[in-house]
Formats: structure tokens, C-alpha cells, sequence
């Protein structure tokens, strides 16, 4: 009788569905959770509990059996994962290896994903910085991709009510190419970060350093300590897991949020394949899920379903949601649905040397960087290529260690280092533009272990993006000679689209169903009952991190579906 | 940072465990288990012998209350009492490509017989300056012996696998001193939590950490 209760269908029936529990999956949760919506959370991966699940976090350097090396064995066998900067002994646990997870590359992608409660939240850099209105406003002004349904005016109070829960240090920096937010006290830029901010302010009109905006508690308020959260105390180690909540993931933040309301259900192992599409209601009534343990299928029921898997997981889902009324995909009736998909070009760096500031040094670890808001065809055209590039920026003095010869000399060498000059680096995060040729598509034939079709990846740089490398380092070399830095040295990483880790779009917003999959409400056109609010819905990409606009949209839409659904609309 | 407050939380943090006595090579030792590489106790020993030359102990050199602050290579601990050629051989195993692992191993088992043939004295002796020397002479030569009729391989080849050997062994050796509990409690203690960041601090007074 008991077992009967659990497998019948008034069981597996919620008031909404949220799939996936990465960043913007946790606001969705947590939003709706808030809200009196019984609601079920459905995560492929593992469950992943703040600290409890955090198994390396207080480990010593000397305590990792490699000091943090990944073996070559695993390295050959995994080459995607292998390539992301954060991927070490001492987070590892918390990436997808490739080849437990495999993908179709028609063209290299280098696609780095985390698949646990939390998602790459738990992974992620952590910087924050709100998109403009030259963003919202780029394709219908440069004549790419299709108009934002939207503009900043439209997203602004909810970056605010976001940034608040989450907690963003940052400093009131007045441009509107980087619309200021709801702040904690900034970190510190040091002094040849300084240094360089007054020389390209006093040298150029319109090019910023600023401390990088980042989701870290340097002063938590009560909304924070309500959350469990402490104070950041400037580890640095924050991919490993963050003892004090220090910075925000979903696993900190909004899902315990979400599950202390008593209305969310967790379902990790649950690897959605399909969302199920009722014609003769004409709406989506729930998704079909596999165990991922048991892969034992299960159908669970829902009026309202978010759609939050990530970028691309989210066109692999939708796309693998046929029916009859829509034998191409979930809501995909214009043939777009998987299209127009695009990234931010991590590709170019530059670092050099200054000799200036010797008598002075930093102390300690700083879980941010300087940052360059995009300077480039801001206010008008004026590049011959289109859009631009932010930058990250950072200054450290050197210490100098002598490894020649052996014995005790080499020894004193390693007991005594000197003091050297600073070096200053940046980076590059530039604007793609999305195409109709950079798609994402099922593979016809090769399904997973979970019977779902692998994902076949199509996505290149174009001439656009070389034009943009080239102007990085043209002026980015001019403004280091400006500011007297040295042994300057541009380095071109020929890195494959997807290391950035923004991948967006696919499921794009807009105005016109006939162009675009998604309204201003994040809400499919065709099936109205199923939101997507992750990246796959970003109609172009900007130069800013994306992932707190994800979080904005998610809460707007949930905002938006409930008073629909209170409306009866839904 | 305040030098002397610093080794204070060091020592309480490494409780008695940094002072491990010296590691004994007699024969009951076990060889470290491997996956890739196939090595026998003595060599092991005998890398164990090429890492404590790079990196020798000076523990004992000066009286242990009047340790000084001021001079840290003074009584400091080496390769031998941080096993570290425990770390070289787990990193050969696990870290590096295949080529380079069959170098390691080449190169390590050439060693003796090598020195054997060409120099006045073979490694490894009883003076750590000897074997310093004949180590930077290994890694400094550039013209390797004339063979020998019988030698089944050239001693230009011994002598880059030699190389190879001791550029991997040296490599190791530093980085498992540097990123040992010692070096990271005692000489430049590492905090897990450092406090707060500070962007300008003068260096005078201050200790590279
Ligand atoms: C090293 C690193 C640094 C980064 N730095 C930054 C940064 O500084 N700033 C920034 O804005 N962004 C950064 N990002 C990107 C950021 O992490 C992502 O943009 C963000 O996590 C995306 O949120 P999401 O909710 O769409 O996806 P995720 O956080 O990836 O969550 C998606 C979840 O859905 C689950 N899922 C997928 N498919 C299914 C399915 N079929 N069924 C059930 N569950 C499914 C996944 O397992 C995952 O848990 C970084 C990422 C990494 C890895
Ligand atoms: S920097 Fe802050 S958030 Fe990151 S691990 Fe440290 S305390 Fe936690």
C-alpha cells in the first residue's frame, strides 16, 4: 500500500518543476519555494551539501598526494577538462570528465561543465558585473543577431534584488557602460593596479580600472547570516567548497533557502530527458526523467516548469522534447531552436613588467581582480569590427627564487628569496556575435549511458573575433608603453570556443516568435507554461560574466509565472 | 609577518612530527608501490641518495636552543629526514608522460655503472661534496665519453637518459621540499587563513612569505 502511495502519480505531481540546480536553477527554487509552490528540483548529478560535501576544503598543500597535479593518466584520458584553469587535484571531484560524459566536437569546443546539486556555481569565478544598456541594445543598433525583447530599465530592479540575497562586493563606480549595483564594501585594488587606473584615466577618455564586482560576503548583512553565511575571509581556495559561505553558490545560498520553506523537494541522480507535451491540453504537464544510478524512467507532473540545465544541456533537453506538434524540439516552430549560439573570446593576454612601487607589496589573498569595462564602438560604431571586450587586470610583485646548482647552495637559494619587480597581466572577455551557424544539434545515432542522443557542437570564431584579438592587443600595447610597463609580451592562446565557460544562447529571446524561441518573460512562445532562464536564453552575449543576469531573469520569470498562474493565465 | 610568532604556530601546528628521525636504509625497508614504474628497493635507495645530494640536511650542523631567526639555511632539515624521494617517485609514477618516466628509470639505473666507466670516483661516496660533484659535472657535460667496444649502449645515450634522470630528480626534489609540511609550517608557514587582504604594505621589516 505504502509503495503504491509513492509510485502513483498524485505523488509525482508538484506545483512546478525546476531542472537543474546550478545558479540559476537555485534563484528559480528558491523564488518559487518562497512563493507557497510546492516544487520539485530534479539534478542529474550527485547531491552536494554546503561544507558537509566539501572534502578537500581544509586540506593543506602538502596533504595532496600530487600538491594539486592531476595525473597524466587522467589528464590523456580527459583533454577537455584538463584544459580549464581551476580544474586541479583539489576540485576535481566537482568537474564532468570527458569521458564519462561524452560529445560530438564537429568543431573543436571545449565544453567544461560540473553536473551536482549546485552546478558550476560551486566552481565559478564569482565576478558579477551588471550588463548596460549598450549591451541590451547592441543587436538592434549593430544589426546582428535579433532585438532584446528587453532593456536594462526592464532587468535593473531585479539585479538589485538579486545582488542583496547574494551578497556583491564592489565599489559605486558611476559608468554606464557598468551600471553600478547593490554593494558590500569593494575589495582593494593594490598599487600598480592604482597606478594604472590614473594613467589610462588621465591618458584616454572612457577607458575605467575598477576592482572587479565579485558575490563575496566582505561585510554579510542580516539577509546573509540568515542564510547560515559568514564573512569572506579571503582564502582564495573558494572551488573547493567554502566553509563559510564566504562566496555564493546555490549550495550556500538559495537552495537551503529554498529547502527551510519547507516547499522544495530535492531529487538528485535524476537526469531529465524530455519534457512531455500534452496536445490536448496544449501545454507542457511534466518532464520524463532516468535514474541515474537505477536508470530506472520515471515521469514526474507539473504545471509550471522551469528549464534552468544550462546553456547548452537546455537545447539538448528541449530539442530531445518531441511530439507531434512539435516533432523538431519543444516550442521550436521557426527551426532555431539550437542556433545562433554563442561565447565570450578568452584568447588574448598580455603581461609585462614595471619597475616602480619597489618599497611597497601586497599581503595576502584577494578573491578578485581589477577590471576594464569594454571601451571599444561603446557609444558608437567606430572599430571595423563589431562590439568589444572587457578586461581583467591584475598587479604582483614578483618574488624571485634562485633554483640554479645543487646542494647547499641550491638550498640557501630556496631559504632566501628576494624581493623582484611587479608584473601586471590581463585578459581579454570579448563579445561573439551570435550566427546562425554556430549550432548545437542531436547526434542522429550515439545516445549516452542514460539514453539521451549526445550533443553534436558546431561553433567557431569568425573574422570578427581575429579583428578583436588583434585591436586587444594593439591597445592594450599602447596603454602599457603609456603607463611605462616593460618587457611587454601578447600571448594568443588558441584556445577552442567554450574554455570561456559562457556559452550562451540557443533558445533566444525576442519579440517575434517567428525569430526568436522565448518572449520577454523567458517564456517559450509556443508552449507557455515552460520558462528557460539560463543562458540558453541570452539573445547576444556582452563582455560581462553572465551569470548574474541568469539569476535576474530566473527571478523575474518566476515573479512574472506566478501572478500568470495566480491570473489563472497558465 | 612576525617571524617568531609565525614558527611558534608552525610548531604547534606540526606537533612533534617534523623532527622524524633520519630514514634508515637498511634492508628491511619496503620499496614504495608502483604503478608504472618497476624499481627495486635499492634503487629507490639509491634515488633517495641522488635527491638527499641535491637537497642535504643540515640538521645537526648548528646547537639546536641557539637555532637562529635570522639565518634559516642554518639547521634546516633536507631530503633525507622529508623522505622526499617518496614524493619524486610518486610524481614520476603518476605525473609525467610515459617517455620521460622510461628516462627517469634509464637514467637512474645507468647512474652507478656510468660513473663506474668514465669518472675517477663512481657515485654514489661518503661526501656529500664529492657526490655533489659528481652530479654537476653529470648535469654540466656536454660531450659524453668515447664507448667502450663492449657497451651495449652508447654513453652519449647513458649519458642523456643521466640527464634526463637527474633534470626530473631535481625538479621533484624541489618541489616536494618547497611544498613540504616543514618548509610550509617552519620556513614560509603557509595559513589556510591568511586575513585580510592588504593592497600597499611597505616591504621594509617584512618577511617574503
Ligand atoms: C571555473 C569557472 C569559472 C567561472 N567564472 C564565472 C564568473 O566569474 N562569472 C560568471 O558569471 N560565470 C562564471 N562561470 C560560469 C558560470 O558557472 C555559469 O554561467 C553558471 O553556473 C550557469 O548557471 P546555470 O544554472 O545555467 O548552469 P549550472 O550552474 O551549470 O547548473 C546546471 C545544472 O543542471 C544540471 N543538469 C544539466 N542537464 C540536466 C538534465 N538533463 N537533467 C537534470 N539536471 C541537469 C547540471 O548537472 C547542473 O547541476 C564560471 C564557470 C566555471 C566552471
Ligand atoms: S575567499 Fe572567501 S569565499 Fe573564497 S574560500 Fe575564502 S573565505 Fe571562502
Amino acid at each position: 500500500m505504502a509503495n503504491f502511495a509513492i509510485d502513483s502519480k498524485d505523488n509525482r505531481t508538484y506545483d512546478a518543476i525546476v531542472i537543474g540546480s546550478g545558479i540559476s536553477g537555485g534563484w528559480a527554487a528558491k523564488e518559487l519555494c518562497e512563493k507557497g509552490l510546492k516544487t520539485l528540483v530534479l539534478e542529474r548529478g550527485r547531491n552536494v551539501e554546503h561544507i558537509k560535501d566539501y572534502p578537500t576544503t581544509n586540506m593543506m598543500p602538502w596533504e595532496f598526494e600530487h600538491r594539486g597535479q592531476i595525473p597524466e593518466e587522467i589528464q590523456q584520458a580527459n583533454p577537455v577538462i584538463s584544459r580549464c584553469y581551476a580544474y586541479h587535484e583539489d576540485t576535481q571531484h566537482f568537474f564532468v570528465k570527458d569521458t564519462e560524459h561524452p560529445y560530438v566536437q564537429d568543431k573543436p569546443f571545449d565544453w567544461i561543465r560540473g553536473y551536482q546539486v549546485g552546478g558550476k556555481s560551486l566552481l565559478w569565478a564569482r565576478q558579477v558585473q551588471r550588463w548596460s544598456d549598450y549591451d541590451f541594445e547592441g543587436p538592434a543598433r549593430d544589426g546582428f543577431a535579433v532585438d532584446w525583447p528587453i532593456r536594462y530599465a526592464d532587468l535593473a530592479p531585479w539585479y538589485s534584488y538579486v545582488e542583496k540575497f547574494a551578497g556583491i562586493s564592489g565599489n559605486k563606480d558611476g559608468l554606464d557602460n557598468l551600471p553600478d549595483g547593490e554593494f558590500l564594501p569593494p575589495m582593494d585594488l593594490n598599487c600598480v593596479e592604482k597606478y594604472f587606473k590614473e594613467k589610462l584615466e588621465t591618458q584616454y577618455s572612457g577607458r575605467n580600472l575598477i576592482v572587479a564586482r565579485c558575490a563575496h560576503l566582505s561585510e554579510p548583512q542580516a539577509i546573509h547570516l540568515e542564510q547560515g553565511r559568514g564573512q569572506c575571509m579571503n582564502r582564495n581556495l573558494c572551488q573547493r567548497g567554502c566553509p563559510f559561505g564566504g562566496y555564493f553558490s546555490s549550495n550556500s545560498s538559495t537552495l537551503p533557502w529554498a529547502m527551510k520553506t519547507g516547499n522544495m523537494t530535492l531529487r538528485p541522480n535524476a537526469v531529465v530527458q524530455s519534457i512531455i507535451y500534452d496536445e490536448g491540453k496544449e501545454k507542457a504537464t511534466g518532464v520524463q526523467v532516468i535514474d541515474a544510478e537505477t536508470k530506472e524512467s520515471i515521469e514526474f507532473y507539473a504545471p509550471l516548469i522551469f528549464v534552468n540545465a544550462s546553456a547548452l544541456h537546455t537545447n539538448t533537453l528541449l530539442l530531445n522534447s518531441k511530439s507531434n506538434r512539435f516533432p523538431e524540439g519543444l516550442g521550436n516552430d521557426n527551426g532555431l531552436l539550437g542556433k545562433y549560439v554563442a561565447f565570450h573570446i578568452y584568447r588574448g593576454k598580455i603581461s609585462a613588467a614595471y619597475d616602480g612601487e619597489l618599497d611597497n607589496t601586497t599581503v595576502g589573498r584577494r578573491p578578485t581582480s581589477g577590471y576594464i569595462p569594454r571601451f571599444r564602438n561603446v557609444y558608437k560604431q567606430e572599430t571595423d569590427f563589431l562590439r568589444g571586450y572587457a578586461s581583467g587586470f591584475g598587479a604582483r610583485r614578483h618574488i624571485e627564487r634562485d633554483y640554479d646548482g645543487i646542494g647547499q647552495s641550491l638550498k640557501d637559494n630556496l631559504l632566501n628569496p628576494k624581493w623582484g619587480n611587479w608584473r601586471v597581466n590581463s585578459h581579454m572577455m570579448g563579445e561573439t556575435i551570435p550566427k546562425e551557424t554556430n549550432t548545437v544539434s542531436l547526434d542522429p545515432s550515439q545516445t549516452d549511458e542514460w539514453g539521451m542522443p549526445l550533443l553534436k557542437i558546431n561553433i567557431d570564431y569568425d573574422d570578427n573575433d581575429e579583428k578583436m584579438i588583434q585591436d586587444f592587443f594593439e591597445q592594450f600595447t599602447e596603454m602599457y608603453e603609456r603607463a611605462g610597463f616593460t618587457d611587454i609580451k601578447t600571448r594568443d592562446t588558441g584556445q577552442a570556443p567554450g574554455l570561456d565557460i559562457h556559452e550562451m544562447g540557443g533558445v533566444r529571446m525576442g519579440k517575434d516568435p517567428k525569430t526568436s524561441l522565448l518572449n520577454k518573460w523567458n517564456q517559450l512562445h509556443a508552449c507557455p507554461n515552460v520558462f528557460v532562464t539560463d543562458g540558453s536564453s541570452m539573445t547576444s552575449t556582452s563582455t560581462q560574466n553572465p551569470s548574474l543576469t541568469y539569476m535576474a531573469f530566473a527571478a523575474r520569470a518566476v515573479d512574472y509565472a506566478v501572478q500568470e498562474k495566480n491570473k489563472l493565465n497558465l | 609577518m612576525d617571524r617568531r610568532s609565525a614558527l611558534k604556530q608552525a610548531a604547534l601546528l606540526a606537533g612533534g612530527l617534523a623532527w622524524l628521525p633520519s630514514c634508515d636504509f637498511g634492508p628491511q625497508r619496503v620499496a614504495v608501490a608502483l604503478d608504472n614504474l618497476q624499481l627495486d628497493v635499492n634503487l629507490q635507495d639509491l634515488l633517495a641518495k641522488v635527491a638527499a645530494t641535491i637537497l642535504p640536511s643540515n640538521k645537526g650542523e648548528s646547537d639546536e636552543t641557539s637555532s637562529s631567526d635570522d639565518s634559516p639555511g642554518d639547521d634546516s632539515l633536507g631530503s633525507e629526514e622529508l623522505d622526499l624521494y617518496r614524493f619524486i617517485l610518486v610524481m614520476v609514477d603518476d605525473c609525467i608522460e610515459k617517455e620521460d618516466q622510461q628516462a627517469f628509470s634509464n637514467g637512474l639505473q645507468q647512474l652507478v655503472p656510468f660513473t663506474k666507466a668514465h669518472f675517477e670516483k663512481p657515485f654514489p661516496r661518503k661526501e656529500q661534496a664529492e657526490n655533489e660533484a659528481i652530479l654537476t659535472q653529470l648535469m654540466e657535460m656536454k660531450d659524453a665519453p668515447a664507448a667502450k667496444e663492449s657497451a651495449e649502449v652508447s654513453p652519449a645515450e647513458q649519458l642523456k637518459d643521466i640527464q634526463a634522470f637527474l633534470g626530473i630528480t631535481k625538479r621533484y626534489t624541489v618541489q616536494g621540499y618547497m611544498a613540504s609540511e616543514y618548509f610550509m609550517t617552519e620556513k614560509f608557514p603557509y595559513k589556510l587563513v591568511p586575513g585580510p587582504y592588504q593592497a600597499c604594505v611597505s616591504i621594509e621589516g617584512l618577511t617574503i612569505m
